[in-house]
């Protein structure tokens, strides 16, 4: 980590935490706080593709809106080119979040139905000062550029698919010429047979524009193909971050095994005679996690220090960091 | 695989749903069939809008009023299609047991779970409250519920994803179902927790030759616990047979496509193929072969005359062009 | 058994817009709309071919309805026919007001509400729920007694009842669409507060109050009738259909001097109603998405 050198990263996060209130029954007022992600640091160079991978609840996506204030973090620091987010006016958000934009999950959900596709992609131009002929040849252009074809523009998102109403999403993030598109689970609402031509189309746009990616999924496969580095995150926290090839082919950390070898792999001859570490239980709730390791519950090399000390993220490898406390490389 | 002289325990034979819709219908199956025996794992794969759903509620009887099916379910010799009410009710839950994919909406949110359990006992057998509740304890240990004789007493809201989905499963043993019908069954459940109903369902089906209808889009899945596939496509099957001919001998242009286009763990740098176009909607009747748009391999034929299911090898492909066999056909001469 | 009964629904993508399922739907709301534009014609043509003068006596008292006299006359030997076609002209646009008055309060007020939250909220809907807290018909009655009878005050009274309803409602859509991915695109484009209320929140929470309003507006003619009936609204001799059917109350046996603006009340409140089922049908709010 460097903080002068002349490759600085793009992202800086440091410390995030994101607490929220939970109520736990109605007739009890005191609230409880939940800690949801809980001192989470990783950097993200430009044009590089950072995957954060977990299950439901670890606290992935919560991170992701923290980095692009579209939650406001409880503590921790976001430096974006150099600029600390969390201190930002919110004029000064709004006109900063030109550089960074979102992908989101739900294509359904994420496009206003009442607005055209043209509508929709073009908007953040409006929004950001540019008059109506630029606004109309820009998002032909993007919309050539998801490959949907400029004469989309004149529709509204219920006349496309899931897969095509996913292309609007990334052509309305791209509108603005982003440097770090922030994308929460992009394909996992998608048929099987339309993730790979959003993948490929992300891959390209990554690729062509030297976009950086902030990659949410809970899909090994997928971000397998994504990603550059990825963040294992479990309860809150990374566990490992590692560099895509070497995670896969060398995980350290016990849950990031277990979920290498519980992803199913479509074929039949492989997947029946794999050697599977199968988790007990379920994850704990954030409302109470355990003491020191948190994956320690679930862990089949737990011993009675992890329950004590909380093991830290420390380089085991170049680019290889892990939080426990046993080597098991060796 | 079972003896395929005895008679399958579930047949479907030309299965049509339609849904009546605002300005006309879906033909949402178009002429269905399926074969499932004892003891085996019958996994019904598509996506959404592919029909598989509709097909199995409209075995069961559950379709909803806006919808009609016609054609054949044959259940152990019984047709389930048109049965009077209270015959489809003792089959569902008692010989016939099911599974969805979200367990909470599932359950009860006012029962603890031993009642709920006993309940679905009491429906199909004649046994004291006392009994049933013992019996559902039983059925929560079988299903490898952790301390299951203190926890009976939970609320759904009080268990994990994980935990409500072994419930289901619970109680659709309760009462001995020659077969299981799990739609979706580990859709909303995270990998980890994915690996052990799997593993749970593995095991059950091993100890007590329990046959399984397995509906998803998740091939993973279907490669791990499946005998045969049965892929849909439109409504109709498009290709069925032994898991692994479907698997490593593809025969239909969209059973081809899906495997090009999945991610793998295991293989990192193959490209992915994407098979592009969108499925029908069903709406109007396709003309010729549903994937003709499509399909990469599609001839002019094949927008005119829709093909019937037809063997070939150890499966049964509905292709008129049938791209591997022709390549291996070649190959050989 | 609970397993049964919420077997998940089968989601069939929506098919294009379209109108009326049933044929019976159809049928009420043509009448519905029948109805609305007879009243419409009669309510602005009324003056060029009405036959009499809605306050000239003409003939005989309480004559019973003949050729001349199609509901026959009253007490002051007014044409009732004449006097229940020049009601419209006060009824209607009254409750037209009080309804446009009530969803733009309400809307205004109920989408700060929702969207910012806060202490606006509290305000508001501590203000909303006060309101409600009354029958409607009795505040409405305390509110016009205090500022004096009069339909203008009767106007005024209503909207302080009704407002409420609305403000209710859009807040509740408000906080519904507040959470969906799109707006959270908004933000993250860098959209303003008040573009993204006016853009994404508003156009998507308003439908819901439009149908409700419809369907309102019946209810509004009833209680405006009701107010002058009980003399809170409009004063004797203006021909409006609560203060007829006082007039006529008293007299049992000329039966058509209550029966005509009874019949008027009727005829309004159902074609709304109708206009509102309909309306809520076109624009099925459930199966879009």
């Amino acid at each position: 980590m460097t903080s002068t050198s002349i490759e600085a990263p793009l992202v800086q996060v440091r410390d995030l935490v994101k607490e929220f209130e939970v109520r736990r029954s109605s007739w009890r007022t005191q609230a409880t706080t939940l800690q949801a992600v809980s001192g989470v640091s990783f950097d993200i160079s430009a044009g590089e593709a950072l995957a954060l991978v977990g299950e439901s609840g670890c606290g992935k996506s919560t991170t992701a809106r923290c980095v692009l204030r579209l939650t406001e973090p409880t503590s921790g620091s976001v430096r974006f080119d150099g600029v600390e987010l969390t201190e930002l006016s919110s004029g000064e958000l709004r006109k900063a979040r030109k550089r960074f934009q979102m992908v989101f999950q739900d294509p359904y959900t994420s496009l206003n139905p009442r607005m055209t596709v043209g509508e929709i992609v073009g908007e953040p131009l409006l929004v950001h000062g540019a008059n109506a002929a630029e606004q109309l040849a820009r998002a032909a252009e993007l919309l050539e550029q998801v490959q949907l074809g400029a004469d989309a523009a004149d529709r509204y998102p219920h006349q496309f698919s899931g897969g095509q109403r996913q292309r609007v999403g990334i052509a309305r993030a791209l509108a603005l010429s982003p440097d770090l598109i922030a994308l929460d689970e992009p394909v996992s609402a998608l048929d099987v047979s339309i993730q790979a031509e959003i993948i490929r189309l992300l891959q390209h746009l990554r690729d062509e524009l030297g976009l950086a990616f902030l990659f949410i999924a809970h899909d090994l496969s997928v971000v397998r193909h994504l990603s550059h580095r990825v963040a294992v995150m479990y309860l809150g926290k990374i566990v490992e971050v590692a560099r895509t090839a070497d995670l896969y082919s060398r995980p350290a950390h016990p849950y990031t095994k277990a979920l290498l070898s519980a992803a199913p792999i479509p074929d039949p001859l492989i997947e029946r005679d794999r050697v599977r570490i199968v988790l007990t239980g379920d994850p704990p709730t954030p409302v109470n996690p355990p003491s020191g390791c948190r994956f320690r519950t679930r862990c089949w090399r737990a011993e009675s220090l992890c329950a004590e000390v909380e093991p830290p993220l420390i380089d085991i490898a170049e680019g290889h960091k892990v939080a426990c406390h046993f080597n098991l490389w060796s | 695989m079972s003896d395929l002289t005895t008679p399958p325990l579930l047949e479907i034979r030309d299965l049509h749903v339609r849904f009546a819709v605002r300005n006309g219908q879906v033909h949402a199956v178009r002429g269905l069939d399926l074969t499932v025996h004892r003891g085996e794992v019958a996994a019904v794969v598509g996506e959404s809008g592919s029909g598989k759903s509709a097909s199995m509620l409209a075995t069961l009887g559950l379709l909803d009023i806006n919808a009609s099916a016609s054609g054949s379910v044959r259940f152990d010799g019984t047709e389930l299609l048109g049965a009077p009410p209270p015959v489809l009710r003792s089959i569902r839950g008692g010989r016939i047991g099911m599974i969805f994919q979200d367990p909470m909406t599932s359950l009860n949110p006012v029962l603890d779970i031993r009642r709920q359990i006993a309940e679905a006992v009491i429906t199909h057998r004649q046994v004291s409250p006392r009994q049933a509740e013992s019996k559902a304890v039983e059925l929560l240990e079988m299903v490898s519920f952790p301390d299951a004789v203190r926890r009976a007493r939970s609320y759904p809201h009080e268990l994990s994803g994980g935990m409500r989905q072994r419930v289901m499963i619970a109680m659709a043993l309760a009462n001995d179902p020659d077969i299981l019908i799990a739609d979706e069954p580990t859709t909303a459940l995270d990998v980890t927790v994915q690996a052990q109903i799997l593993d749970l369902l593995r095991s059950l089906r091993q100890s007590r030759e329990l046959a399984i209808v397995l509906i998803t889009h998740d091939l993973g899945v279907v490669a791990g616990l499946a005998d045969t596939v049965n892929v849909m496509y439109a409504g109709r099957i498009a290709e069925s047979g032994p898991v692994v001919d479907i698997f490593h001998r593809p025969q239909h242009p969209y059973t081809i496509g899906l495997l090009a286009s999945l991610p793998r763990l295991d293989r990192p740098d193959r490209e992915l193929t994407p098979i592009g176009g969108v499925p029908p909607r069903l709406y109007e009747e396709p003309e010729g072969c549903s994937f003709a748009p499509r399909c990469r391999y599609a001839v002019e034929a094949c927008h005119e005359v829709e093909p019937p299911l037809e063997r070939v090898e150890a499966s049964m492909v509905a292709c008129s062009v049938l791209p591997m066999r022709s390549r291996t056909a070649e190959g050989s001469l | 058994m609970s397993l049964l009964s919420t077997a998940p629904r089968l989601l069939v993508d929506v098919a294009p817009r379209s109108t009326w399922k049933s044929p019976w739907k159809r049928v009420t709301v043509i009448a519905g709309m029948t109805v609305t534009s007879f009243w419409l014609v009669v309510l602005i043509t009324l003056s060029w071919w009405a036959p009499y003068k809605p306050l000239d006596a003409v003939g005989g008292r309480l004559q019973a309805p003949s050729w001349h006299h199609l509901f026959g006359t009253d007490a002051l030997s007014r044409d009732v026919f004449t006097r229940t076609l020049y009601g419209a002209r006060q009824t209607l646009p009254v409750s037209v007001g009080v309804i446009v008055c009530a969803v733009t309060i309400g809307t205004v007020l109920g989408s700060l509400a929702g969207f910012f939250g806060g202490w606006i909220e509290s305000v508001v809907m501590r203000l909303v729920d006060v309101t409600l807290a009354f029958p409607p018909i009795f505040l409405a009655m305390a509110v016009a007694a205090a500022l004096g009878p009069g339909l203008q005050n009767a106007f005024f009274a209503m909207v302080i009842v009704w407002w409420p309803i609305y403000a209710r409602l859009i807040r509740g859509q408000v906080q519904a669409v507040k959470h969906r991915d799109h707006i959270q695109a908004a933000v993250s484009i860098g959209a303003t507060r008040w573009r993204i209320l006016r853009k994404h929140v508003l156009p998507l929470s308003f439908t819901p109050a439009l149908i409700n309003a419809t369907l309102d507006l019946g209810q509004v003619v009833i209680l405006t009738a009701t107010l002058s009936f009980l003399g809170l609204g409009a004063k004797p001799p203006s021909p409006e259909w609560g203060a007829m059917i006082t007039d006529g109350a008293q007299f049992f046996y000329q039966w058509w001097v209550a029966v005509a603006p009874g019949i008027a009340i009727l005829t309004v409140a159902m074609s709304f109603n109708f206009l509102g089922d309909g309306l809520r049908d076109a624009l099925d709010v459930r199966a879009k998405r």
